[in-house]
């Protein structure tokens, strides 16, 4: 064979794919580069230069501005919506199902879909420039029953936390196993308001949970954790005479830390607790609120069990939570109903409650 | 053969460690969209669709959601319905957000039980996607109708 | 064959010569996108895009640097080369300057570089040794061709949605069988014009 054929197939070729590359690259520079982009938060009320090409979310987050979300960015849950007035582009596909005609008149939009690629103006509700990012340690990881573990988790030095009594966190896993990106979930605080440098939240196993496998599986004692908050608009109005509280499960965490609330204030109004369960070791804290119930009149616990087993010797409440508060709560005049537990169990007891009076105006509860 | 680029792009969040921890598609290679067809056709065959199994589903799980977490009597089945909080939205991006729970169904008459999820639900009633081969939540589409004990038409 | 009017091959690879129908070429993203009328569009005039633009430029390569050097039978590697890194740029300038075309064809365009029409379209080009008006219209005419082919079964197969089908047949199976029938349909135009 004679060896200039290979010479010029070997050089064409390199010189063919080296030329490609270079345009591919150069391309690459010029088209995939949008400069430094201005961001015009809230009529010019914050005003954010920013390296352009992410999507508008992680921008944000890496200005320190964390919109809700709970899917992480897969346009799944369609919470993390944002007013953009100008310079978000045409409405993606992906959006679509999310956007209602109204919304899409007032140019909101799913921020983790829209990249950014130039200037734009923003509408973020004043609230979420509270949020903010914690890279705490897990000091403590209780058992609270077979499937509910607290973490106990020390701030950074120096860092403090303020949240309303009731609001959430969002919980970042690290990659584990199959799961190779980090992930969040957003759970319900469970410490006092008053405990700024302390955070403690519950964790129900979730048979297929991402986050709730890592906490219960993966996460060890002085393991760093990442948490963004605080969110959420479940908090004390006390616009009334008495709290009636409604939990099941790990829903009781924000319910705690209401509770410890109204103690702590030094509020007037009187709380009932009801605290639902379908068997006495699906219980947890109940030492805890006896107590509380002894020492503060004002507060009155109800734990209910629906199965009781005979050696279980249970002297409580039988039977669901919606029995015990059909029974006890006779109107809802003067009072605000705050609940929180599993969807089921929410509609079932907001059912009562309407019944008895409640309203949309006076029933509280998360809608994650 | 190439996949439908918008049907695929629901392939990413169905991966296991996206939505959930094992993901929708198990060891299943096929494109979403063959396992929704081969399904389909199967179900066809036999005079059942999707739909329908869904909706006999949902029934159950309505019945299954009186006992808040206990089992419930309902005629021909006991029907268990646990629940979780929090929402999951469904991995097609339809902006449907189901309940984080789930039922399991005992068959009195033969003592077979199944158990499957209201995103589970969802995604057979609407996409008619019953999850891929060896995923922890897959269905075989006539062992369910079967057992929910369908008339064919 | 030089002499061939450029609109007479702009007809002919629209009808007569359709990438498809009668050449059986893009098959695979023909049969797997053509479930929905609205997609099929997006993929149709997507492909059109492309085609025109690789052939073009294929054609250029072609001219200046293939046959110049002598290295036509490198021609298969350096043609997909060339589409490859034209789609990739196609993608990223349209994502920056036409965000709204992005939006809808974006998805398709990855796709497409391997779509077998596209490289086929270059082929015939160099075999049939056009100009480049010849060559430019008949690409325009070939990705106008491919995009009423899928249009065509998208269209079939919407309303086919509602049918009643004997199981055996749904799905791809189905999709052969139309487009045979569709191929000897357009069969009947052969008399009006002739290109190869």
């Amino acid at each position: 064979m004679d060896f200039s054929i290979i010479l010029r197939t070997v050089g064409s070729l390199a010189l063919i794919s080296g030329v490609l590359s270079v345009i591919i690259s150069v391309a690459e520079k010029v088209l995939n580069n949008y400069g430094t982009c201005e961001l015009d938060i809230n009529e010019g009320q914050k005003k954010l230069s920013v390296q352009g090409g992410s999507s508008l979310l992680s921008t944000l987050a890496g200005e320190k501005i964390f919109i809700p979300s709970a899917c992480g960015g897969k346009a799944t849950c369609g919470l993390c919506k944002v007013q953009v007035l100008e310079g978000a582009g045409p409405l993606l596909p992906t959006e679509e199902p999310y956007i209602s005609e109204q919304e899409r008149a007032d140019h909101v939009r799913l921020s983790c879909q829209i990249k950014v690629k130039g200037n734009m103006r923003l509408m973020i509700p004043e609230e979420l420039f509270n949020i903010r990012e914690f890279n705490c340690t897990l000091e403590s990881i209780t058992d609270m029953t077979y499937d509910i573990k607290r973490l106990r988790m020390k701030l950074p030095a120096g860092e403090t936390i303020n949240f309303k009594a009731g609001q959430f966190m969002q919980f970042y896993t690290k990659p584990y196993g199959k799961v190779k990106e980090e992930v969040f979930r957003a759970y319900s605080i469970s410490s006092k308001a008053s405990e700024h440098d302390y955070l403690e939240l519950l964790i129900r196993l979730v048979p297929g949970g991402i986050c709730t496998t890592y906490v219960h599986t993966a996460l060890k004692e002085g393991d760093q954790v990442r948490l963004s908050g605080p969110y959420g608009d479940f908090y004390l109005r006390g616009d009334c005479e008495e709290l009636i509280m409604i939990a099941g499960g790990s829903g009781l965490a924000p319910i705690r830390s209401l509770v410890y609330d109204v103690i702590e204030k030094g509020l007037p109004h009187k709380m009932r607790f009801f605290f639902g369960a379908n068997t006495v070791r699906d219980l947890y804290y109940m030492e805890e609120f006896a107590q509380i119930e002894q020492e503060y009149p004002q507060f009155k616990f109800i734990p209910c069990v629906a199965r009781p087993e005979p050696e279980d010797n249970w002297t409580g409440d039988t039977g669901f939570v919606t029995v015990a508060l059909q029974n006890q709560v006779d109107t809802g005049e003067g009072k605000e109903a705050y609940l929180c537990g599993s969807p089921g169990m929410l509609d079932a007891c907001i059912k009562i409650l309407k019944e008895k009076g409640f309203t949309d105006q006076t029933i509280f509860y998360d809608k994650f | 053969m190439k996949e439908n680029p918008k049907k695929e792009q629901f392939r990413d969040t169905m991966e296991e460690g996206e939505l959930v921890k094992d993901g929708f598609l198990g060891e299943d290679e096929r494109p979403v969209d063959e396992i929704i067809a081969a399904d389909q056709a199967l179900l066809a065959g036999a005079g059942f669709t999707a739909e329908r199994i869904g909706a006999a589903m949902r029934t159950l799980t309505r019945q299954g959601m009186a006992g808040m977490g206990e089992e419930v009597d309902a005629g021909e089945y006991l029907v268990k319905a646990e629940e979780y909080m929090g929402l999951i939205g469904c991995p097609f991006k339809d902006n449907h957000r189901a309940a984080k729970r789930n039922t399991t169904a005992t068959r009195k008459s033969t003592g077979r039980a199944m158990m499957w999820t209201d995103l589970g639900i969802h995604l057979i009633q609407k996409h008619g996607f019953f999850q891929g081969k060896g995923s922890p939540y897959r269905l075989e589409p006539l062992e369910l109708a079967a057992f929910l004990g369908l008339e064919a038409e | 064959m030089p002499q061939i009017s450029p609109f007479i091959i702009f007809f002919a690879s629209i009808i007569t010569s359709n990438m498809i129908l009668s050449n059986f070429l893009g098959m695979c993203s023909y049969l797997s996108v053509s479930s929905e009328y609205k997609t099929a569009t997006g993929l149709g005039m997507a492909v059109t895009l492309v085609l025109v633009m690789t052939t073009v430029i294929n054609w250029v390569v072609y001219k200046f640097v293939i046959l110049p050097l002598e290295i036509e039978y490198l021609q298969y590697i350096i043609f997909i080369m060339v589409i490859a890194a034209l789609v990739q740029i196609l993608e990223m300038g349209m994502d920056r300057y036409m965000p709204d075309l992005h939006a809808k064809l974006g998805i398709f365009l990855p796709l497409i570089t391997v779509n077998c029409a596209i490289l086929g379209v270059t082929l015939f080009m160099v075999i049939r040794s056009y100009g480049f008006s010849q060559s430019l219209m008949f690409s325009l005419g070939s990705g106008l061709g491919w995009w009423l082919a899928i249009n065509m079964l998208a269209a079939i197969r919407e309303k086919l949605k509602n049918a009643k089908l004997p199981p055996g047949i749904s799905g791809p199976a189905l999709s052969f069988i139309i487009t045979g029938i569709m191929a000897m349909a357009f069969i009947g135009f052969s008399g009006i014009f002739t290109i190869q």
